[in-house]
């Protein structure tokens, strides 16, 4: 299982940056995800600015919250692309013949987390630094060692959850032969609205707020937060909230990913492809 | 003789054109049909820049001006035009060197600028229905305060999207002698390009916040110069009088990129039929 996992870890790194030069994949992760961040600052600032209302504490919640709103966005794409592309070159059937399924799709996340961490990392820097250019805002983001690894942890345990919600995409990408990129689009604009990355959910009319707080990316967002820009005593209970929330995605996902396989290998889906 | 060579030269270019009007039509109607005669490629599409404007709406209203959330209602529905510039045209080419369709194109006697213009046609009547539905539901849910339309917003709009698509043929020229690095630039080109446009907010002009040196980077992209005057009249009521900096510059650049994109294809495409390159199978 762990060699599996390995080697499909390795084929998803090879895939994500093996085209070219890999700092280069960084670089062109990293702009489109810095002006996604930076859009967001300027449309606060925009209106803000007009209302003579612009708070600059808020440019720091935007910029740690969008920036790791990018970061699942990017990957929580990964198991569906595998399963979907592995189908249309044939790769996936081969795998599932080896029982490998899970544990390439959890390897082909796990390299994308990689890729979309150090994107994500860099884009909150530039955007740090943008802000200060553009707007003459220092941000008050408290770096320290403890504040990098708790933001870490919060990312790590960001991977169980998006691993429980990439399997549900996966067991999505079985049954469908177009259009398959639909559905993520609706899940990331979606996270968008409900995972505080841009506004708290208290700004969502009644009683859409409680979709916000079952979803593990809210309180890992939170958490971020806390880490980032204080007050730190609210890091322990939404870093416990995401775990436990991201623990019930994950079971969610490995039971829906395991009975859509079984359907599908039953209904001939699983090399089933429109050309 | 001379008479009779000039009426057949007159009778050549005569074909020449008709094939030319057929195969942009054909091309445009197959855009057409595949969208309308599929629903699910107007949800799919709706997607993205519906939930993205959204958003940022709800961000404006936190911001404090309930009333700008038109900006965001606004680019969500101008944002589908540029992605399909990106995707279904600027990629096009390349994907269909890819498919094998670029084959039966360079052996047919339909020439590739039609077949460009078609898909730019075909592409603004597929994409209406994903940009009304944007505009129509973050109407219904944020009520921002319109003008009542105009003229120049027909003009404007008219203008914007020929630039845009202009691009879309330049940029599809120079894709098909990329491989698969056109799929990453495609990415690393879109947030970008609309940030700079400020499709969202304004990125130009009185409101902008950005230094006046990225303003005048910004205002060399067509789109940055049509969300401003779309928003200046939607929002403002401006007309012409003020506009026509922007209306004349848009029109400038819609010529522009369109000739340099048909004069880059037809360039690439003589090359490539001399050479073979344009065919070579992709890494």
């Amino acid at each position: 299982m762990i060699r599996k996992l390995l080697a499909s870890i390795m084929l998803g790194l090879e895939r994500e940056f093996g085209w070219t030069f890999p700092p280069l994949v960084i670089l062109l992760s990293m702009i489109p995800a810095t002006a996604g961040v930076l859009t967001a600052v300027m449309v606060y600032w925009v209106g803000a600015s007009a209302a003579g209302r612009a708070d600059p504490s808020w440019l720091a919640f935007l910029i740690v919250g969008a920036s790791l709103y990018t970061h699942f966005a990017s990957y929580i794409w990964a198991p569906l692309s595998a399963v979907s592309e592995g189908k249309a070159s044939y790769t996936f059937p081969l795998v599932f013949i080896s029982h490998s399924s899970l544990s390439y799709i959890a390897g082909r996340v796990v390299a994308s987390f990689i890729e979309s961490s150090f994107t994500a990392v860099l884009a909150l820097g530039a955007s740090t630094l943008a802000v200060k250019a553009i707007l003459g805002v220092t941000l008050g983001l408290d770096i320290t060692p403890l504040s990098i690894a708790l933001f870490s942890l919060g990312m790590v345990v960001g991977l169980l959850a998006a691993l429980g919600l990439g399997l549900m995409l996966a067991a999505y990408a079985i049954f469908v032969t177009r259009l398959e990129w639909g559905l993520p689009v609706y899940i990331s604009g979606t996270l968008m609205i409900f995972s505080e990355a841009i506004f708290p959910s208290s700004a969502l009319p009644s009683p859409l707020p409680v979709i916000a707080e079952s979803l593990p990316f809210t309180h890992i967002i939170r958490a971020a937060r806390a880490a980032l820009i204080g007050p730190l005593s609210l890091y322990p209970a939404e870093i416990l909230a995401a775990a436990l929330l991201g623990a019930v995605w994950f079971l969610a996902g490995l039971a829906v990913y395991a009975y859509s396989e079984r359907i599908g290998r039953r209904r001939g889906y699983i090399d089933y492809r429109v050309v | 003789m001379l008479g009779r060579a000039s009426l057949r030269g007159r009778g050549v270019l005569r074909r020449s054109l008709v094939i030319w009007v057929k195969a942009a039509v054909s091309r445009a109607l197959i855009r057409v049909i595949a969208m309308y005669g599929d629903p699910l490629w107007i949800v799919v599409n709706v997607g993205g820049p519906m939930l993205t404007s959204l958003a940022l709406a709800f961000l404006y209203r936190l911001a404090g001006l309930s009333n700008l959330t038109g900006f965001a209602i606004l680019g969500g529905g101008m944002v589908a035009y540029w992605g399909n510039v990106l995707w279904s045209m600027a990629s096009q080419l390349n994907w269909d060197k890819r498919s094998g369709m670029l084959y039966l194109y360079i052996a047919s006697p339909a020439p590739l600028t039609a077949l460009l213009i078609g898909m730019s046609l075909g592409g603004i009547l597929g994409t209406l229905p994903s940009s009304v539905a944007v505009l129509v539901i973050g109407t219904l849910l944020f009520k921002p305060p319109f003008s009542p339309p105009t003229m120049t917003v027909a003009l404007v709009f008219m203008l914007t999207l020929l630039a845009l698509y202009g691009m879309g043929i330049a940029l599809s020229s120079l894709y098909l002698i990329l491989g698969r690095e056109s799929e990453e630039i495609n990415e690393a080109l879109y947030e970008p390009i609309s940030f700079l446009s400020g499709i969202y907010f304004p990125s130009i002009g009185r409101l902008s916040p950005l230094p006046l040196a990225v303003q005048a980077v910004a205002s060399l992209i067509p789109l940055t110069l049509g969300m401003d005057a779309l928003r200046r009249t939607l929002f403002y009521a401006e007309g012409l009088a003020e506009l026509w900096p922007n209306i004349a510059a848009l029109a400038a650049m819609a010529a522009a990129s369109i000739l340099i994109g048909l004069r880059t294809l037809s360039f690439i495409e003589r090359r490539g039929r001399e050479t073979g390159d344009i065919l070579v199978a992709m890494k």
